[in-house]
């Protein structure tokens, strides 16, 4: 271990007493960032009349799973996963293919227009959804598309993160390799299929990893264009029965851990893909 | 790109005939995303534009006349909620930045100082940004409850006051500015960690030579060539911060188990993008309420652009 330590170059000799040291604050952040998540999962197995007590309890004294009951009773809680399922499942493969081919043909093709239509695409990223949602919210209602899943869809489809990250990576693809697939017969359509894609699946799975992610999450728009109850998706119904609900605390926790569960299970398994995406490229 | 113009072409060709590999591919992939673009993106940023400088009404629609600047100097004039609407976005943006940045690079300096970073550590810190806002804010609406709250109970435990951190109205935009901070905070030391690791190490081994401590390489070294990563953990997190809409909606409606109304205690946590919903999907005040995203537009936009001059491709001095 100290050998280790010393070889490394950054660091200093003998400072292993620093180093305990940091791990102080590092570790008191790392408790107020993991404590609603504790205080979440124990507390929807508490009842309502637990989770208001004075002082609060920690562990649960009697166990129960009355909340769990609720939320499929009182809510039409599998049908809003199955919303936001639908909904992150679909715009992650028109993100991910939209973003894989864009980003293929802005780093590999010179083309007249290629920097506007660049910028075009990743401006999707940095006009803000308080902008949009108003005349999105007009032209549905016009088309008579409210609490219809193109609605909820479309206006989600494409990533701006998910084409900046796409062509980083595509402007690694050798000219040569490209150039010798086309001698032997390949349509720029194979290409595409056959070389540029299989070289990219490292940073499509993190597009798609976070394009789920970010959807799953969405409140703004569904809130605008859906009405009934039946057509939200997961945690925006969560939130907007914590008004309805009123004081059934056991439910409402019940709902949050639900729909954050999916989130937290994929974090774990694709924890590296999340870090280097965002890391790459520096946000969504 | 390599292939472009080959020299055994000798006669004046049109452009794209000059190129062998020229082809209609770029063009057919990217017609149906700019469609989508114009649809989802274009149109809505130039109705709202269209829409700020007229007197828009359901009836009249694209008839509707044009009034200049009108709604926009009705928003600093007359309007009722605008002011309050902009000096909280303001201010939260800013009070969130200066917390979580600092804080976030003090954290990614210390998980450089440790041996070995843990995947806890990565998680832990990284999970609330993941986060969906709304479940987040019903969680900290618990947590600050004033009577049966985490929060009231550990001040109590302590004998220091207990206030209504979603009641009173002067607190209520700093509660949830707390809660923003929680959820960007992983954001922000995750970035500042990449470009600490991204330094080139024979600076550092050279300082140390020269007998430079810890804090002095930290304040002569380490931040100068981080600033540009700062600046641009600054311009993303501002960014994101003044458009804040799923926590107050959820935390000051909710707040802990008391319905209250989205923006309350009356109007004391309205933001730009609030407003936006509060104006024009709820009172169909359309005019007022696309010249406020107007200008939200504009100053997201204005961030946006020190975001891209400071793009993390400009500060990789070094690759492992």
């Amino acid at each position: 271990m100290t050998a280790k330590t010393s070889s490394r170059l950054d660091r200093r000799k003998g400072s292993d007493y620093r180093q305990a040291l940091w791990h102080i604050p590092l570790l008191i952040v790392a408790l107020v960032m993991f404590f609603p998540f504790l205080w979440m999962v124990l507390s929807s197995f508490k009842t309502t009349k637990e989770i208001v007590a004075i002082p609060p309890t920690w562990w649960p004294q009697n166990f129960v799973t009355i909340g769990y009951q609720q939320i499929f009773t009182k809510l039409p809680i599998a049908r809003n996963f199955l919303n936001s399922l639908i909904v992150c499942s679909v715009t992650t493969v028109t993100a991910c293919f939209t973003a894989s081919l864009a980003g293929f043909v802005f780093a590999k093709y010179q083309f007249k227009g290629r920097e506007l239509f660049f910028y075009c695409l990743i401006a999707t990223m940095m006009v803000p959804i308080a902008v949009v949602v108003l005349p999105l919210y007009g032209l549905f209602t016009r088309l008579h598309l409210q609490n219809t899943y193109i609605a909820l869809i479309l206006p989600l489809a494409m990533s701006g993160f998910g084409v900046f990250l796409m062509r980083q990576f595509m402007e690694g693809i050798p000219d040569e390799m490209m150039a010798a697939a086309r001698i032997d017969g390949a349509t720029e359509w194979t290409i595409y299929r056959k070389i540029a894609l299989p070289l990219n699946l490292s940073p499509l799975a993190g597009v798609a990893v976070f394009t789920f992610l970010t959807n799953w999450n969405q409140f703004y728009w569904p809130l605008v264009i859906t009405t009934k109850p039946e057509m939200r998706m997961l945690t925006q119904n969560v939130a907007m029965t914590a008004v309805q609900l009123g004081p059934r605390y056991d439910t409402l926790i019940a709902g949050a851990v639900v729909s954050v569960l999916p989130i937290v299970i994929l974090f774990a398994l694709a924890m590296r893909q999340v870090v280097e995406s965002v890391t790459f490229s520096g946000g969504r | 790109m390599s292939q472009a113009s080959p020299s055994a072409s000798h006669r004046p060709r049109p452009a794209h005939r000059r190129n062998p590999t020229w082809t209609w591919f770029p063009y057919v992939v990217l017609a149906p995303m700019m469609l989508w673009f114009a649809i989802f993106i274009l149109y809505p940023v130039v109705y709202s534009l269209w829409t700020s400088l007229h007197l828009w009404t359901p009836a009249l629609g694209a008839a509707s006349p044009f009034v200049g600047f009108k709604n926009y100097i009705d928003l600093f004039t007359i309007d009722p909620f605008f002011m309050t609407a902009l000096k909280n976005t303001l201010r939260y943006g800013l009070v969130v930045t200066a917390v979580v940045v600092p804080l976030g690079y003090f954290l990614a300096f210390g998980l450089r100082q440790i041996k070995q970073v843990s995947n806890a550590y990565t998680f832990v810190y990284f999970l609330p940004y993941l986060m969906p806002a709304t479940i987040i804010g019903i969680l900290f609406g618990f947590f600050f409850q004033p009577v049966f709250g985490t929060v009231n109970y550990l001040l109590g435990a302590v004998g220091l006051p207990k206030p209504g951190w979603l009641q009173d109205p002067r607190l209520a935009i700093w509660t949830v500015a707390t809660v923003e901070m929680w959820l960007r905070i992983g954001f922000a030391t995750l970035i500042t960690y990449s470009g600490l690791a991204a330094l080139p190490p024979a600076l550092f081994e050279a300082a140390r030579i020269d007998g430079a401590g810890t804090w002095r390489i930290f304040r002569s070294i380490t931040t100068p060539l981080m600033s540009r990563v700062l600046v641009f953990v600054s311009a993303v997190t501002m960014i994101t911060a003044l458009q804040t809409f799923d926590l107050i909606y959820v935390m000051t409606r909710t707040g802990g188990g008391t319905g209250g109304s989205p923006g309350g205690p009356g109007t004391s946590t309205y933001t730009l993008a609030l407003l936006v919903y509060l104006e024009g999907l709820q009172r169909f005040k359309v005019g007022p309420a696309t010249a406020v995203s107007s200008m939200l537009l504009a100053m997201v936009l204005i961030f946006t652009i020190v975001q891209l001059r400071f793009f993390k491709a400009k500060w990789d001095y070094y690759q492992d």
